[in-house]
């Protein structure tokens, strides 16, 4: 019995000495992400946060779709056939059926701003790398916003001044503690200070970068000089948007060049388009958005060219509709755009742009797709986004140069246009006044088609957004043409406007 | 060769017993003279014993010096008798009084049922055995008031949502505590595949008493996991005596409860049409646009159209799933061990297949009493479970045959001619329309499995000091590997283009835990007992897992990752939690008369902030045994009288593991390098949520014990809510856990039983009925609303819906119309027009259960009711696009549509798109919010008992047959195929009907 005793006692000292160790046991840190204190002291973390805003681009709220798709569902130049519901309400411009990149982009800039106040403090970096990142980053910063207050406020060159509410947040100075970001009751920066934010970063990005710098994966001078054009356009800045597009285009060891009439189509069917200046890259196969929401699925269910009668590999949710189709030149497709086999025979005109449009695989009907993207990058829904590609600078130009009264310019960049897109191109007549501006505006269409250009177009000449099918009418001054602002970002925040309307 | 093994060991007793002086013999009897088996009999104050054999008859030798004989039985009063002169002593032993001692398991300790305070709702071993459900949580439902238990789907073995007296918390997990004879089981599901419920792993019938401690201060000695309640669960247990066998085998069938009309090809035609020529189509285009949807040819003849064929998809879909179950346990003891050794086999295949549940299990327990005052307690659990599972648990993939078979265009043959899937990728042909997969062959050629392996044991030593003090010591341990393989079949569409795609998962959860008790029991003075209990406990849980996937197969037979010819992608994460916990309870009760106890318990846990790691949780509880006063002692009519108060608190700790801290996370990617981002901002103050709760409680016997009923009124409510609250996007985060707001719940639990017959005819029914009223009393910062949760509103309860009242269709243009908050109509309802419409949490729920009996044969019925819950269907929603999309619909909508102008119908005219002209989507609003009101039979069982004689002469101990059926007949006005289920049902198999006939044989 006694041993018995001896036995319980030392069961119970080593119980005792085991719970007081469990006490240590509570402090269970994360293994999965890194403490905050530590994550941006390294050259190496500077550079995973920077993969990382690079990456929040690739999201279905960004260049993964939205950027491009719904801006065009809402624009004059698509049809949503409801194949897999999407899109119908962006393409029969319901209200809240809008662009919702608020969310994914502050959370970027957050971490833009954050890092950026924490790149001097690395030890274990050049301060060539350093200078590089500011860049970056800042370039970035600059599309974010740029992406933000083109879609939730006017644009400056068209306003409904009653409805116009402002621009949005602009927020320079990262959060990193609880109790600030309760606190923070953000309201609306004027429309004219964020442009000017936009431009700043812009500048100090074409000063800090190097002309390729890493290619077009990532920013780069001929990036920011690219984007700093387009900017400039929509601020209405004219000689800006031609000063811009110009060092552009004459900037020497830049990234990728002009296509012609002969290597347009193979152009777009590789996987880095030569035309881009800057892309969003899916490097790998895993990190595309699948059969649902990626730009290929989204546009075509073709898996190759020519492939009708192939298996449906992707929805097909978003086609052209008959006024793009004509303007691009094409004909021969039934007035309801759906058709079954035998499948009417289509003719095409000389202008090569069209050529990148045919018909789909039969789900619920065949229609003319887009072929844009059809998994460039060697798998299915695989395909990288150009955000910047080379004909812009010639149309940015063009446009620039027509408010300043430059119409040969403007017409010797269309003209630069149509040698590169249209067979045997014979130069006519150069035009001028308003039927110039609306030649480049439908340049614009045509060229970047399915590239999320054309609502924006409208929206910042305060076009009307006519369509036969779905019937819409929508005059520049209606309220849905600008998002709603998320709902929770305005309740109990008295600082906060939200857009007319909402 | 158990008698031969009995021989042998009584053979080397007495050998070693043979200078022992006397050998007594003798006779025990029950008081009418029965003889009365496997009574143990020892030697006072020796290790030396015996058991009565099937006569009563026992011998056992006495060493010199020893002068008593101890007696005791199960059920019998222990008996003590001096050995005089004589070798022979015959016996007769009393019944003992079981009112009086009957137990309750309270955590961490057994305690008479008389000196509860608290509101613990017991199931019995008998009201769940047989019963073909894989899932013991399964078999508490409509049996304990009070408590919600419903199915999530019809999934073998899948999620179940149980809910004890309401939900408290908005982010915090509602999930109650489970404890398995002492252990806590992690409830957290490792499959991305299926629901593997984590309580699959014991088989029911191993259960031997499941105790839910439903308020506050019943659970409040788990402390910090106790804020949704505890189920505690007992398994059965070796009893003294020869080997008992148990052998129990059942098989049936399972099929679904209802299916819904659709239309035939000819109708939707029709239909499509309709909807095009109202968005605005000509009716010449839209009837070459309704061909083109069918894949016909603008050509196609009216003729050929009339002759069109009709395939039911549903009807093949829908099959006939099956169960069986085999089961074999044996038990028995002798003085110093005791054990019970079960095993079980269990297949429960969907009607829907390929989803099923398979499960073999086994569970060893075996006590060992080392000496008089030390025992060892061993018990250990495993089971390994394979699940197939469904292409989809329930969402809206077109694959998915539970979603799609309702919706997929009849005109699709099913299969060729030669027996093939028709319509296969590859194959030239195409099945037109949305859903364009052949789910047939999804169902048959995808490869989801499951294999969920699990471990649940411990070991524990008693040392009882004292007849009054025991120290217990335990270590248990809950391991659980879960394993999934998603191959999906190069032969169909989703994989069809990158030839095969596989995902492989494993997932492992280890959960240790340890506690230490003293426990001291002793009355005073005959009137005064005092319990006193104090412990130790540590808890840690991990989780690790680890996936991996690749694509490109070059056949469709080779399904694994070393085939594949492209990886595309990796993952994996590790995650833990522990807690350190000391408890108290102090237990007084004066002549079990007057009941008075107090607990309290101190958490850390690593779940919560540097600022508040620490939390104390009490409770007090008193309870007045009425009938033991002397006034009421001679009342007959009274036989019991208890009444309780408690007041407790409890703890929420279900958030993340690390939400207190700061972090950057590190799962983003760009150009093949990794990218780390602010994650998270964490908050230094973040502790638990706590429930504080008082109840009210009566319970009463009366009319010679033949009407029990129990009533409890409690209000309780959770402070400090975890609530994950927004944060302005401008922030970059979204949102911070705080503790912010509280919530109340107040409810009324009835429990009544009757037993109005008691002869050869008995006739037992037990009614039970809950009401629940919850209301958010607050919010933050003075907000009437959550800003990223408008239905979460002060002074509505939670699970509320708060959207846009439909108001039917206009007559005169067939248009969807809605109230704005005004009453007025309105085709295009804004945010202001929303108002709070109903919840998806019932007014009164509960169960009746029945159960007659005659001679051998007895009739089981056990009906279970939800009433007042209100939910969205998305099923039915998704159906009713009549047309507007390319998929097929209801007839009862087909029927009820508005067509022309002046019609009074519920259907608006159908359109093309859904949406009609400048008006919100088609199922906005309340339009698709149904009440699920329902009464159901549970379980119905008729079983025959075969009579003792005609048993005994076949060498056994009982034999029983009977037929049971599950869900046989439900009321209900819900409009597609369940009402029972857990989130908005969209493509979940719904739940079944299972018929089963099984037989019983003990010996």
């Amino acid at each position: 019995m006694t041993k018995m005793r001896v036995k319980i006692l030392m069961l119970s000292v080593i119980a005792g000495v085991f719970a007081q160790s469990c006490k240590k046991q509570l402090d269970i840190p994360s293994r999965t992400s890194l403490d905050a204190d530590l994550a941006l002291r390294t050259k190496s973390g500077i550079e995973a946060s920077l993969n990382s805003v690079y990456s929040v681009l690739k999201s279905e709220r960004q260049y993964g779709r939205d950027m491009f798709s719904v801006p065009d569902a809402m624009a004059d130049i698509a049809f949503a056939n409801g194949r897999s519901s999407r899109l119908l309400g962006e393409n029969r411009n319901q209200s809240l059926s809008n662009m919702a990149n608020w969310t994914t982009s502050y959370g970027a800039i957050n971490e833009i701003n954050l890092t950026l106040a924490a790149i001097g403090g690395v030890g274990d970096a050049t301060d060539a790398e350093k200078l590089r990142w500011e860049g970056e980053f800042k370039f970035l910063r600059a599309l974010y916003y740029f992406d933000l207050v083109k879609n939730y406020a006017y644009i400056p060159t068209f306003t409904v001044p009653s409805q116009d509410k402002g621009g949005v947040v602009l927020t320079l100075q990262g959060f990193n503690s609880a109790a600030a970001a309760a606190e923070f009751r953000p309201s609306r920066a004027a429309t004219a200070d964020v442009y000017n934010q936009i431009m700043n970063d812009l500048y100090a990005a074409v000063g800090l970068l190097s002309n390729a710098n890493k290619g077009r994966n990532y920013a780069s001078k001929h990036a920011a000089l690219a984007l700093g054009s387009r900017v400039a356009l929509y601020q209405g800045n004219w000689q800006r948007a031609d000063s811009f597009a110009t060092a552009a285009i004459t900037l020497t060891g830049g990234i990728g060049t002009m296509t012609t009439t002969a290597n347009y189509i193979t152009g777009w069917r590789a996987a880095d388009h030569p035309e881009g200046i800057f892309q969003v890259w899916f490097a790998t196969l895993g990190e595309n958005l699948g059969v649902n929401t990626s730009l290929a699925a989204t546009h075509t269910t073709l898996a190759s060219p020519g492939a009708v009668g192939g298996v449906r590999t992707g929805q097909g949710d978003l086609v052209p509709n008959g006024f793009l189709l004509s303007q691009l030149g094409i004909a021969g497709y039934p007035v309801l755009l759906s058709a079954s086999a035998p499948l009417p025979a289509l003719t095409f005109s000389s202008d090569v742009r069209n050529r990148l449009f045919e018909w789909g695989v039969n789900a619920s009907g065949h229609y003319i797709e887009c072929t844009k993207w059809m998994g460039k990058n060697g798998s299915a829904n695989w395909d990288n986004t150009v955000v910047l590609r080379w004909p812009e600078l010639y149309l940015n130009r063009a446009e620039a140069r027509y408010h300043l009264s430059n119409e040969v310019g403007a017409n010797a960049d269309l003209t630069t246009i149509y040698t590169a897109r249209i067979v045997g191109y014979t130069p006519g007549a150069p035009l001028a006044g308003q039927p110039l501006l609306d030649e480049i505006l439908r340049q614009r269409m045509l060229e970047f088609a399915f590239e999320g250009h054309r609502f924006y177009d409208l929206k910042r000449y305060g076009l009307t957004i006519t369509k036969s099918n779905p019937t819409v009418t929508l005059p520049a001054n209606d309220f849905r043409l600008l998002p709603r602002i998320p709902v929770g970002e305005v309740d109990g925040n008295p600082n906060m406007v939200q857009n007319f309307g909402y | 060769m158990m008698k031969r093994l009995v021989l042998v060991l009584s053979v080397i007793l007495f050998a070693s017993q043979l200078w022992a002086q006397k050998v007594i013999t003798g006779k025990v009897t029950d008081d009418k003279g029965a003889p009365l088996r496997d009574v143990s009999v020892t030697v006072k104050g020796t290790l030396t014993g015996t058991t009565t054999n099937a006569e009563g008859v026992y011998s056992i030798s006495v060493p010199a010096g020893r002068t008593v004989l101890v007696y005791s039985s199960v059920d019998m009063e222990p008996t003590e008798m001096n050995i005089g002169s004589s070798s022979t002593i015959n016996v007769s032993m009393r019944q003992a009084e079981k009112a009086l001692e009957e137990v309750v398991v309270t955590g961490y300790q057994t305690v008479r049922k008389k000196d509860v305070a608290s509101a613990i709702s017991r199931i019995g071993a008998s009201e769940i055995d047989n019963l073909a459900m894989p899932n013991f949580a399964q078999a508490m439902q409509g049996r304990a008031a009070g408590v919600i238990v419903s199915s999530a789907n019809g999934i073998p073995g899948g999620s179940l949502s149980v809910i004890i007296r309401g939900v408290g918390s908005i982010n915090a997990g509602t999930v109650p505590l489970y404890v398995v004879d002492g252990v806590q089981i992690n409830t957290s599901v490792g499959s991305i595949n299926t629901q593997n419920n984590p309580l699959n792993f014991l088989n029911t019938d191993d259960i031997e008493s499941i105790e839910i401690l439903k308020d506050a201060a019943a659970a409040s000695i788990y402390g910090a996991r106790a804020a949704n309640g505890v189920v505690l669960v007992t398994t059965k247990r070796g009893k003294q005596g020869k080997p008992k066998f148990n052998v129990s085998v059942y098989g049936g069938k399972t099929k679904e409860l209802g299916r819904i009309e659709v239309l035939t090809t000819q109708q939707w035609f029709e239909l499509r049409k309709e909807a095009l020529i109202n968005a605005g189509a000509t009716p010449a285009s839209a009837h070459t646009t309704a061909l083109s949807n069918l894949g016909l040819p603008s050509n196609t003849t009216q003729g050929k159209i009339d002759s069109l064929p009709t395939y039911d998809w549903q009807d093949a879909v829908f099959g006939q799933g099956d169960i069986f179950s085999a089961e074999a346990s044996i038990n028995g003891g002798s003085q110093n061990v005791s054990y019970y050794l079960s095993g079980s086999y269990q297949k429960f295949n969907a009607f829907i297949a390929p989803t099923n549940f398979q499960r073999g299990s086994l569970l060893s327990k075996v006590s060992f009493k080392i000496n008089p005052k030390v025992t060892l307690d061993n018990t250990l659990s495993i089971s390994t479970s394979g699940q197939n599972a469904p292409y989809s648990t329930g969402n809206t993939g077109f694959g998915n045959a539970a979603y799609a078979a309702g919706m997929m265009l009849p005109i699709n043959p099913i299969y060729n001619p030669d027996g093939t899937y028709y319509g296969m990728p590859g194959s030239g042909q195409a099945i037109v329309g949305t859903f364009n997969h052949n789910i047939m062959a999804i169902g048959e050629y995808v490869n989801y499995s499951t294999r969920t392996n699990q471990l649940v044991g411990n070991s524990a030593l008693t040392y009882k000091v004292t007849p009054e003090l025991t120290l217990r010591g335990m270590a248990g341990i809950d391991y659980r590997l879960t394993q999934d393989h998603r191959y999906q079949d190069p032969r169909v569409n989703d994989a069809f283009a990158v030839n095969g795609r596989l995902s492989d998962q494993s997932d492992w959860n280890t959960n240790f835990i340890t506690n230490a008790t003293v426990n001291y029991n002793k009355t005073f003075k005959e009137d005064h007992n005092i319990n006193l209990l104090g412990g130790i406990e540590y808890r840690r849980d991990q989780n690790q897992w680890f996936q991996a996937d690749g694509q490109g197969f070059p056949s469709y037979m080779l399904q694994y990752l070393n085939s594949a010819s492209t990886p595309t992608g990796v993952s994996g994460a590790w995650s833990a939690s522990a807690t350190f916990s000391q408890f108290a309870k102090v237990g007084y009760s004066f002549r079990s008369k007057y009941i008075f106890n107090y607990t309290a318990r101190r958490d850390a846990s690593s779940r919560f902030g540097l600022n508040n790691k620490y939390g104390i949780f009490q409770s007090a509880q008193v309870a007045w045994n009425a009938k033991e006063e002397s006034f009421l002692r001679n009342v007959s009519a009274i036989n019991d009288l208890k009444l309780r108060y408690s007041f407790g608190q409890a703890g929420n700790d279900q958030i993340g593991n690390v939400l207190y801290a700061q972090l950057y996370g590190a799962t983003r990617i760009y150009g093949n390098s990794s990218g780390i981002f602010p994650s998270q901002l964490g908050n230094p103050d973040l502790s638990w949520e706590t429930r504080e709760e008082h109840n009210v409680g009566l319970d009463l016997t009366v009319l010679e014990n033949r009407l029990t009923i129990t009533v409890d009124a409690y209000r309780k409510l959770n402070k400090d809510i975890l609530l994950s609250r927004a944060l302005y996007n401008t922030t970059g985060f979204s949102s911070i856990t705080q503790n912010l707001g509280k919530i109340e719940n107040k409810g009324l639990e009835l429990m009544v039983s009757i037993d109005p017959f008691k002869g050869a005819f008995k006739w037992r029914s037990s009614f039970n009925i809950a009401w629940q009223k919850n209301k958010v009393v607050e919010l933050y910062d003075g907000l009437e609303s959550l800003p990223s949760d408008a239905s979460i509103r002060v002074g509505y309860p939670l699970g509320s819906f708060f959207t846009s009242e439909w108001a039917g269709v206009n007559p005169a243009t067939g248009r969807g119309m809605w109230y704005d908050i005004n009453g007025n109509i309105t085709y295009n309802p804004t945010a202001a027009d929303r108002k709070i419409v109903g919840n998806i949490y019932p007014e009164y729920f509960g169960g009746w259960n029945n159960t007659f009996s005659y001679k051998g044969f007895s009739v089981d019925a056990m009906f279970q009711y939800e009433i007042g819950r209100v939910r969205q269907d998305g099923q039915y929603t998704q159906m009713m696009r009549m047309a507007g999309a390319t998929v097929n619909t209801l007839l009862s909508g087909y029927n009820d549509r508005w067509q022309n102008p002046g019609d009074i119908v519920a259907t608006p005219r159908t359109f093309n798109g859904l949406a009609d002209y400048n008006s919100v989507g088609w199922g906005s609003g309340t339009r698709y919010l149904f009440r699920t009101d329902y009464i159901r039979l549970k379980q119905l069982t008729v079983g025959y008992d075969l009579p003792a004689s005609k048993v005994k002469k076949l060498s056994l101990d009982g034999v029983r047959v009977y037929v049971q059926a599950i869900n046989l007949w439900t009321r209900s006005k819900w409009p597609s195929y369940d009402p029972e289920f857990t989130g908005d049902n969209f493509g979940i198999i719904p739940v079944s009907k299972n018929f089963t006939a099984g037989v019983q044989v003990r010996f």
